[in-house]
């Protein structure tokens, strides 16, 4: 049994770090490849509950949350590369990807049969903002170094805004029986978004009649305010 | 680092039918400051060939201010009753720098920067991992907290990488080293791990006001220039589980 209850947070930062930036590539006559941005990791809740074994019941019952702030940050930038021989400029990084913010529960039952529960009642989350990371920028490719044979010249393609699944709660079951319950609960005045998506790359210099546009990044929203995931069967979800 | 205010840790040899009570209640926790220092650099390395990672990442932090670990009893009571945690700020500490160039017409690589270390319970980490037929008992009620501040650090950048190469058929590339992973925070507040047994957990009527959790942000990757050089990857940022006050990871607890 796992009762969480009762629990008044306001005014709170959960900010995550910028995942760091390809490194470019250089050279006088030859090719090179813009190292890939990174991504920025996943950003998670307020309330976190990990489930590893059978029969558990999780209450959330009469929480008050409010002016929390959560932010994704970027995903790294790709870096330069040097035209070319099917070379390609750095493809950028993901922004952090967002969970249940408010309350993420996740059982990681693989075996055997399991029953569990999650319960949620007479919470109220209020004015919160959540904002996934903004993708990172694919990498130019630069070509103007005159080389003999003209080749394809690959700019990185831009970066997945992070996604959202389950901007506030989040609950993913997994095992065989599952239950969750919601009820009585107050969500006013969130705001979930996602960051942008990063812009593809460019190429750069004399060599570019066949450069090979970069795509540029999107997102993903699956269920702004409540998402609810189940893997297998048996299961009974009242919202 | 562990826990720098309370380490509390069962050290006792397994004995049947042990058991283990910790209470801290009524207790202030405010104004401290703890910080971990940044992990030396790795050695030299300006050479012919690849250099590896030779620099250490930074230490993490268990439980900034209280630390507990009790692993061997069969029945376990841990009260965290109305204590005040105010206008704490606890960083862990950096990785090492990275001085690292590699030289080669094969495929070399310097080393990659070192990452931040990470923050396991940014105030409280509790480790209740038991026998497979014992009972824990978790309260955590009626706590207040108040301007804390939890902070990963930086990952490095990783090293650069140069081919001298002129001729570009016979060389390989020479490929920067990969940035160094932000730290992650798991458990701003508290972490909380049951392994095993049966357990019962109550988080109730806590009160939280202006906090703040970051987890740190990647290294670049380090460039790599010359014939075939290719760019290293930028590093990871850290992770954030459990932001700001509960992380109950691998637990176990029956109904």
């Amino acid at each position: 049994m796992i009762s969480i209850t009762n629990n008044e947070f306001e005014d709170g930062y959960v900010v995550g770090g910028d995942a760091g930036d390809g490194g470019s590539s250089s050279g006088d006559k030859h090719d090179g490849e813009g190292g890939h941005g990174a991504q920025a990791d996943a950003v998670g809740g307020l309330f976190e509950v990990q489930l590893r074994e059978i029969s558990t019941r999780v209450e959330f019952d009469g929480n008050i949350v409010s002016n929390l702030r959560v932010f994704g940050r970027s995903g790294g930038d790709g870096g330069d590369g040097v035209q070319s021989d099917g070379q390609k400029a750095g493809a950028s990084g993901h922004g952090s990807s967002i969970f249940g913010c408010v309350a993420y529960f996740r059982n990681n039952i693989e075996d055997g049969v399991s029953d569990n529960s999650l319960s949620m009642s007479n919470n109220i989350l209020r004015n919160n903002w959540v904002i996934s990371g903004h993708g990172g920028n694919g990498g130019d490719m630069h070509s103007e170094f005159g080389l003999s044979e003209i080749r394809d010249a690959y700019p990185g393609d831009g970066g997945m805004a992070g996604i959202i699944k389950g901007g506030l709660i989040s609950a993913w079951f997994t095992g065989t029986h599952g239950n969750f319950a919601s009820s009585n609960n107050t969500l006013r005045d969130n705001v979930i978004r996602t960051g942008k998506p990063g812009n593809g790359g460019s190429c750069i210099g004399k060599a570019c009649d066949r450069s090979v546009d970069a795509f540029s990044g999107n997102f993903l929203i699956r269920g702004g305010l409540i998402s609810v995931r189940e893997l297998e069967f048996n299961r009974n979800f009242f919202v | 680092m562990r826990g720098s205010a309370i380490h509390f840790e069962d050290d006792r040899i397994t004995y049947s039918s042990k058991r283990t009570n910790v209470s801290i209640s009524r207790s202030n926790f405010t104004d401290s400051r703890v910080v971990g220092s940044a992990a030396g650099r790795g050695g030299h390395c300006f050479r012919t060939g690849s250099c590896f990672n030779n620099n250490m990442p930074g230490g993490p932090i268990y439980g900034g201010l209280v630390y507990l670990n009790i692993q061997i009893s069969d029945l376990v009571t841990v009260d965290l009753v109305e204590n005040v945690f105010g206008s704490n700020d606890v960083k862990e500490s950096r990785g090492g720098d990275v001085f690292s160039v590699a030289i080669d017409q094969d495929t070399r690589s310097a080393s990659g920067g070192s990452a931040g270390g990470g923050m396991y319970g940014g105030l409280i980490w509790i480790d209740l991992d038991r026998p497979g037929t014992s009972l824990g008992n978790f309260r955590f009620e009626s706590n207040f907290f108040m301007d804390n501040n939890v902070t990963s650090m930086d990952g490095e950048n990783g090293g650069e990488a140069i081919s001298n190469i002129t001729n570009g058929s016979l060389g390989g590339e020479a490929i920067g080293g990969m940035g160094g992973r932000g730290g992650e925070i798991s458990g701003g507040v508290v972490r909380i791990e049951m392994e095993s047994g049966t357990s019962n957990i109550t988080v109730s009527s806590q009160s939280g006001r202006k906090f703040r959790f970051q987890s740190g942000n990647g290294g670049i990757g380090g460039s790599g220039s010359g014939v075939f050089g290719v760019g290293g990857k930028g590093g990871n940022s850290g992770n954030i589980e459990g932001g700001a006050l509960f992380n109950s990871g691998s637990t176990s607890t029956h109904r």
